[in-house]
């Protein structure tokens, strides 16, 4: 039954002008949101790339600098070389390379930043991200091919596939097949198995047109993201066999698979977020950081006090050269690393409240579908809100690590030289978070999917004809 | 072949289908006359087990319908009043898959002759169905008999709407499969086309078989008289 239902399948959709109507758009669909793709990935390459040039041109200067004194040369901007210079002027450019697959899907790369300049300056709480955004757009997200394929995708199958029991049983031809010795439930999937089938070849054959206009290489990346889209679409087509096994009028159908679609793809995403935000509330942001500035305040002005009593604590950095030895700078480093222990329950309480809430989100995450899918395609992209948090723990952890590093030099009132710039540590950035995470998402798409076969398939004879 | 036993159907309080006893034979054609409503339907759906009886049996080859669908499927071909094909799809291509469905598998010239026998035109075979008229599509239903080797036909009201020359040729197919010992159940309204065509006659009337007569038994005119004395009985 499979290979007739296969040819018949084919011939009806061959000829089907909407169905061909619908491939085009399709195809349109995915062209514009790769666009879209591809032009945020190249607006952040070139603020990456104007980061990178402009930081290496300071660079530059600290070296020619180092250079000149180290053969024993004057050079007027020999203040460059001083370790609170470097460590706050010059700085360090911590970078999260935005990778070909984020073509695919913006995510949280229009949110969060993707660069930041690590100076000794910097506040490690504040460091964290402009949440300025377009509150349309925070909605509804931008229009990639993600959206595309989360949003557009299932009200494509649910148009694709709402009558196609019920349309036989209206027109009176269920009958005439029922009479035939055939399982009508199976026979029906069948039918689903070949249009999801159909549909995923027209996706994959948009997708494929569009990576290679947006210039996203086959990789095994790229396979698992056509995979979780495919798992998605059996979840929307399996759903759709079911209510078609269900209802009994084409009406009641698309009603109830549009409910579907509105509660998977915009209601529970909304809840579970909301939930997470009741449940496990961030403190304010804005009265954090009031509470940094005021901090911030008291603290340079005791700074002389501040320094003692940090002097107090690290012995080792006291020098016998008389009283006058330490001076602003070093009462300002003081005053960083004990304004970041005064503040550091604070904002430990910020992050841990926002740990919360992701945990709960990766927990819940299973009732909807749609940020499965959306998550584990963003994670793929390098766009999703893990790979932010880990990109945020590489930079919180390299600015203690850049400020520890100039202490003694800023102690010392040393100069840097040569060696010593070329011993400044260095910002990599690489993400640990790979496709394993992603497996879950597409296993618990097949089995929901599976499962709701089986319980079409179940349905068999349960369910009179008439 | 096809026997209702004491056949009964109940809609909560409403008695579709009450105590129905009947035998068909092979080769014989059981025309089922009466009102709208008075169970000619229901007892085919029960045949065709799309409805559940509340009591009694349908058996068909005897087996009964209902503990073994699939098998009787395999012996029966039903055409409704509005037999409603694929439009997109030729007629040869609707007799693929339907007889497809029932498992079988011929060549195309095999289908032809199929069609042929069923008497559509030659040039009606490779046409899309949405061209075609109502009489053309009820003999794609007698070609799928034909070519599904059916034992037993199950008829809803196949002529309601035919011309008399469609009408009149459908009723000739009838006979030609009536001859080649296929038993034919036709729920019908048409009195002359029964008295022509069937072998026996039953009258129904809300949900009981008020009368079985054999067509040799009885005349146009007394079928006619005695149809309408039940009717207004």
């Amino acid at each position: 039954m499979l290979s007739l239902n296969i040819l018949h399948e084919t011939r009806l959709l061959s000829r089907n002008y909407w169905f061909i109507s619908l491939s085009m758009m399709l195809l349109a669909l995915c062209l514009y949101a790769g666009h879209n793709g591809m032009k945020h990935f190249e607006r952040r390459q070139l603020d990456l790339q104007a980061a990178i040039e402009n930081q290496v041109a300071k660079e530059q200067v600290v070296q020619e600098v180092a250079l000149a004194l180290s053969k024993g040369e004057e050079h007027p901007s020999s203040f460059r070389l001083s370790p609170t210079n470097v460590a706050i002027a010059t700085g360090r450019l911590a970078t999260m390379p935005a990778t070909e697959m984020s073509k695919l899907g913006i995510g949280q790369s229009d949110l969060y930043a993707h660069q930041l300049k690590i100076t000794s300056r910097e506040d490690l709480a504040t460091m964290s991200f402009n949440e300025l955004t377009n509150p349309v757009q925070l909605l509804f997200g931008n229009f990639d091919l993600v959206f595309v394929i989360t949003y557009l995708v299932p009200l494509i199958i649910i148009a694709f596939s709402y009558n196609l029991r019920s349309q036989e049983l209206e027109s009176g031809r269920l009958k005439l097949l029922a009479s035939s010795p055939i399982r009508t439930n199976l026979w029906l999937l069948q039918r689903f198995i070949i249009r999801c089938c159909s549909l995923t070849a027209i996706l994959t054959v948009a997708l494929i047109v569009t990576a290679l206009w947006i210039g996203v290489a086959l990789s095994s990346q790229l396979l698992v993201f056509f995979l979780i889209t495919y798992a998605y679409l059996a979840f929307w087509f399996a759903i759709s066999y079911l209510v078609n096994i269900l209802g009994s009028s084409s009406a009641r159908n698309s009603i109830s698979l549009l409910s579907f679609w509105i509660v998977i793809v915009l209601i529970l995403p909304a809840v579970i977020n909301q939930a997470a935000n009741s449940i496990y509330p961030t403190p304010s942001r804005v009265s954090l950081l009031n509470e940094i500035r005021e901090t911030k305040k008291e603290l340079s002005e005791a700074q002389d006090q501040v320094l003692d009593e940090y002097l107090r604590n690290h012995p080792e950095l006291i020098r016998n050269e008389g009283e006058n030895a330490f001076g602003y700078w070093q009462g300002y480093f003081a005053s960083q690393e004990i304004m970041e222990k005064t503040l550091a329950p604070l904002v430990d309480a910020y992050d841990q409240q926002l740990e919360k809430q992701q945990k709960w989100i990766d927990a819940w995450r299973y009732l909807s579908p749609a940020v499965l899918f959306q998550d584990g395609a963003t994670q793929l992209a390098g766009t999703s809100s893990k790979n932010y948090n880990e990109f945020k723990g590489y930079v919180k952890s390299f600015s203690l690590n850049w400020r520890a590093h100039f202490m003694p030099f800023v102690f010392d009132n040393k100069m840097l030289d040569l060696d010593d710039l070329d011993n400044i540590p260095e910002f990599e950035y690489r993400s640990s978070i790979g496709a394993s995470g992603i497996w879950i998402n597409i296993s618990v798409l097949l089995i929901l999917s599976v499962l709701m076969a089986l319980r079409g398939l179940g349905l068999e004879g349960k369910r009179q004809l008439l | 072949m096809l026997h209702a036993v004491n056949l009964t159907k109940k809609y909560q309080e409403s008695l579709a289908l009450d105590n129905l006893n009947l035998s068909i034979e092979p080769g014989d054609i059981y025309c089922l006359l009466g009102a709208n409503g008075a169970g000619k339907s229901t007892t085919i759906n029960l045949f065709l087990n799309f409805i559940a009886p509340t009591s009694g049996k349908a058996i068909i080859n005897q087996i009964e319908v209902s503990k073994d669908p699939q098998a009787i499927k395999k012996l029966i071909a039903y055409i409704p009043e509005n037999l409603v094909l694929y439009n997109e799809l030729s007629g040869l291509e609707n007799l693929e898959y339907f007889v497809g469905l029932a498992g079988m598998k011929y060549h195309e010239d095999e289908m032809v002759n199929f069609l042929q026998e069923a008497g559509l035109q030659d040039e009606a075979f490779k046409k899309r169905v949405k061209t075609y008229s109502k009489g053309m599509r009820q003999k794609i239903g007698v070609a799928m008999a034909i070519a599904k080797k059916a034992r037993v036909l199950l008829l809803d009201e196949p002529t309601s709407g035919l011309d008399p020359k469609a009408s009149n040729e459908f009723s000739e197919l009838l006979l030609r499969l009536s001859q080649q010992n296929v038993a034919t159940l036709m729920a019908t309204h048409d009195l002359f086309r029964a008295k022509e065509t069937g072998t026996d006659i039953g009258i129904m009337k809300s949900g009981k078989l008020v009368e079985q007569l054999s067509t040799e038994q009885i005349n146009h005119s007394d079928l006619e008289k005695l149809y309408l004395n039940h009717m207004n009985s």
